[in-house]
C-alpha cells in the first residue's frame, strides 16, 4: 500500500500542473481541538488494553498558492482504568507540507511524532508519512466532506522492534463560511501500527471537534 | 538685356522671345517679360500693342510684380502701370495640401490671392457640376487677401469626400460680367481612425448559474452518502480486526445528515456568491464595452478633412480693356 500511495501521489501532483498555476491565493488558519481518544494495545502474549480520554490541540497552516505548511499538536491522557491507575499520556505533533493538485485534493509529506508517557517510561514514534486528502463540498457552500489516508514512508521507535506498518485516516467534515472567519470541524481518525512480527498492535481512534479561523 | 542696353531694342526684342520660346525659370521668366515689354515701348508707337500684351503676361504672371523703376524708365513703367490697371486678374497661391478639423476656429484650408489690381472678386467652393458649396468672399480687392474654407456647406453642414473646385471670378466692378476666373481643382477626403469593433454581447457562458441546478441536490446526497460509508469503512481499511469504538458513527451519521439536507435545500437555492460575480463580469463587460464606444467617439471626433490641391486652371472670360 505503501508504493501505492506514493505512486497515487506522485500522479497526483504531476496531473494537478494545470491547476496549480489556478490557485494563487494565499491564507492562514489557525484552530483548537478537543479529541476522545481510544487506545487499543494488543501483544502476540495475549495482552491487551483498552484506553481512553480526552485531548486537546491546537493547529495551524500558511498557504502560498498552492503550497501550504501544516502544523499541529495534540495532547492527552487515557487510562485503561476508570479509577486512573493505568494512565498514560499521548502527545502527538506533526509538521506537513501540503501539495493542493486540485481544488480538491492534496497531498501531504512530513513528519509525525508521538509519545506515550507511563511511569514506566516514554517511547517515542516518529513516522515520515504520505498522505492523500480529498474535500468535496456538500452543502455548497458552507459544508465540506473530507477523507484523508496516509501511510509511513518509514518510522523510528525508541522501543524494542520495529515498524512492520503504519498507517491511518480520517474522515470528517467542516462548516465555514457561514460563521464568518470562523470554520468548525468533526472528524473522525484511525491509525494503526504493527510492530514485528506482529509482536504488538496499537491502533488509535480519535473524534475531534475543532473550531478554527481563517483559511480558504 | 545687353542688347536692350546698347539700345538695340529690335535685337533685344527678337533674343529675348527666343528666350522665352525656352525654358525659363520663374524669376529669369519675369525678367524677360520686363525687358520685352520695355523694348517693345521704346520699338515705337506701333509696337506700343505688343508692348501691353507684353506686359499683359507678366501681370497675369506675377501680379505682385512691379519693374525696377532704377532700372527702367517712367514711360515703360507708365505702360506697365496702364496695362496693370486694365488687367482684372487674380493669381491663386495655395499649399498643395492641407488637413484641418472642419467648422473648427482658425483652421481650414487656406488660398492667398494677389490681384493684379483693384477688382470685385467672388471666391467660391462649387461641386465639379458648378453647384456653389460655400461662398467664401465677395467683394474688392485690391491687395492680397487670405480665403479661409473650414469645410462647411452653405448650410454650416460638413462637406463629404469628393472633388470640388475653388473658383474665383474677378469683375471690373460691381455688376460688371466675369472678366477672369481662376478655377483650382480640389480633392477633399475624410481621413478618420478605424474605429474599434464593438464589443458583442455578454455570453452566457461567463455567467455563472445563480440558482443551484435540480441535480446539485443529486450530488449533496451522494458526497455525503459517500463520505459516511467512508467512514464507516474506515476502521476495517486502516485497522482491520481491531474493535472500533463505533466513532465513525456518529461523523457518518452527520456527515449523511448533511447530505440529506443538501439534497432538499440545495436545489433552486439563489447563489449570492454567484449573483456577486455576475454582477462584477457585468459592471467590467460593461465598462470595457464604454470603454470602446468612449474610444470611437474620440477616434470619430478626431476625423479631419484632407484637402489635395491640383493645378490652377484659368479662364479669360472677355479681353482686356484699356
Amino acid at each position: 500500500m505503501t508504493r501505492r500511495l506514493v505512486v497515487a501521489a506522485v500522479c497526483v501532483a504531476a496531473l494537478g500542473g494545470t491547476a496549480l498555476g489556478a490557485q494563487t491565493a494565499n491564507w492562514l488558519t489557525v484552530g483548537a481541538s478537543t479529541t476522545g481518544i481510544r487506545l487499543q494495545s494488543r501483544f502476540a502474549t495475549g495482552l491487551s488494553s483498552d484506553a481512553s480520554g480526552v485531548a486537546l490541540g491546537a493547529s495551524g497552516a500558511v498557504a502560498r498558492g498552492p503550497v501550504a505548511l501544516a502544523l499541529g499538536y495534540w495532547q492527552g491522557g487515557v487510562d485503561a482504568d476508570p479509577g486512573g491507575t493505568q494512565q498514560q499520556d499521548v502527545i502527538d505533533g506533526y509538521a506537513l507540507l501540503v501539495l493542493r493538485a486540485q481544488p480538491w485534493l492534496g497531498v501531504k509529506v512530513g513528519a509525525e511524532a508521538r509519545s506515550y508517557v507511563t511511569p514506566a517510561g516514554t517511547e517515542r514514534w516518529v513516522f515520515w508519512q504520505a498522505r492523500l486528502r480529498a474535500e468535496r463540498t456538500i452543502v455548497d457552500p458552507s459544508v465540506r466532506g473530507h477523507v484523508e489516508v496516509w501511510r509511513a514512508l518509514s518510522t523510528e521507535v525508541s522501543t524494542s522492534g520495529t515498524v512492520d506498518r503504519a498507517q491511518g485516516g480520517e474522515v470528517g467534515l467542516t462548516l465555514l463560511r457561514a460563521l464568518g472567519p470562523l470554520w468548525v470541524r468533526m472528524g473522525y481518525g484511525i491509525d494503526d501500527v504493527r510492530l514485528t512480527g506482529s509482536a504488538r498492535r496499537q491502533t488509535l481512534e480519535a473524534l475531534a471537534f475543532s473550531v478554527g479561523y481563517g483559511g480558504r | 538685356m545687353r542688347a536692350y542696353q546698347d539700345v538695340e531694342f529690335a535685337a533685344a526684342a527678337t533674343l529675348l522671345r527666343r528666350a522665352l520660346a525656352g525654358g525659363l525659370s520663374d524669376s529669369e521668366r519675369i525678367q524677360a517679360l520686363a525687358y520685352l515689354g520695355a523694348a517693345e515701348v521704346f520699338a515705337g508707337p506701333r509696337a506700343r500693342d505688343s508692348a501691353r500684351a507684353v506686359f499683359r503676361r507678366l501681370v497675369l504672371f506675377d501680379p505682385r510684380h512691379r519693374p525696377d523703376p532704377l532700372v527702367f524708365p517712367p514711360q515703360v513703367l507708365a505702360v506697365y502701370e496702364e496695362v496693370r490697371h486694365a488687367t482684372k486678374a487674380v493669381r491663386v497661391e495655395a499649399p498643395s495640401e492641407a488637413s484641418f478639423k472642419p467648422a473648427v476656429e482658425g483652421g481650414g484650408f487656406v488660398a492667398r490671392l494677389h490681384p493684379t489690381s483693384y477688382q470685385e472678386i467672388e471666391v467660391r467652393i462649387r461641386r465639379e457640376d458648378g453647384t456653389v458649396v460655400r461662398t467664401l468672399y465677395v467683394g474688392p480687392v485690391s491687395d492680397s487677401l487670405d480665403v479661409r474654407w473650414n469645410g462647411l456647406d452653405m448650410d454650416d453642414g460638413e462637406v463629404r469626400s469628393g472633388r470640388y473646385v475653388l473658383s474665383v471670378a474677378s469683375r471690373r466692378s460691381v455688376g460688371e460680367p466675369v472678366v477672369h476666373t481662376v478655377l483650382l481643382p480640389l480633392r477633399a477626403e475624410f481621413v478618420a481612425p478605424d474605429t474599434l469593433p464593438l464589443l458583442p454581447m455578454l455570453p452566457d457562458s461567463l455567467l455563472l448559474p445563480e440558482q443551484v441546478p435540480l441535480s446539485a441536490g443529486t450530488g449533496s446526497l451522494a458526497t455525503g452518502l459517500l463520505a459516511a460509508g467512508a467512514a464507516m469503512a474506515l476502521p476495517s481499511l486502516i485497522a482491520n480486526g481491531t474493535q472500533p469504538s463505533g466513532a465513525q458513527f456518529a461523523v457518518a451519521g452527520v456527515l449523511s445528515l448533511t447530505g440529506i439536507v443538501g439534497f432538499v435545500t440545495q436545489p433552486g437555492r439563489v447563489q449570492r456568491r454567484h449573483i456577486a460575480a455576475n454582477t462584477a463580469t457585468r459592471a467590467e463587460w460593461q465598462r470595457r464595452a464604454d470603454a470602446v464606444r468612449a474610444e470611437n467617439a474620440r477616434r470619430r471626433d478626431a476625423a479631419r478633412l484632407m484637402v489635395w490641391v491640383g493645378p490652377a486652371t484659368v479662364i479669360d472670360s472677355l479681353s482686356e480693356r484699356p
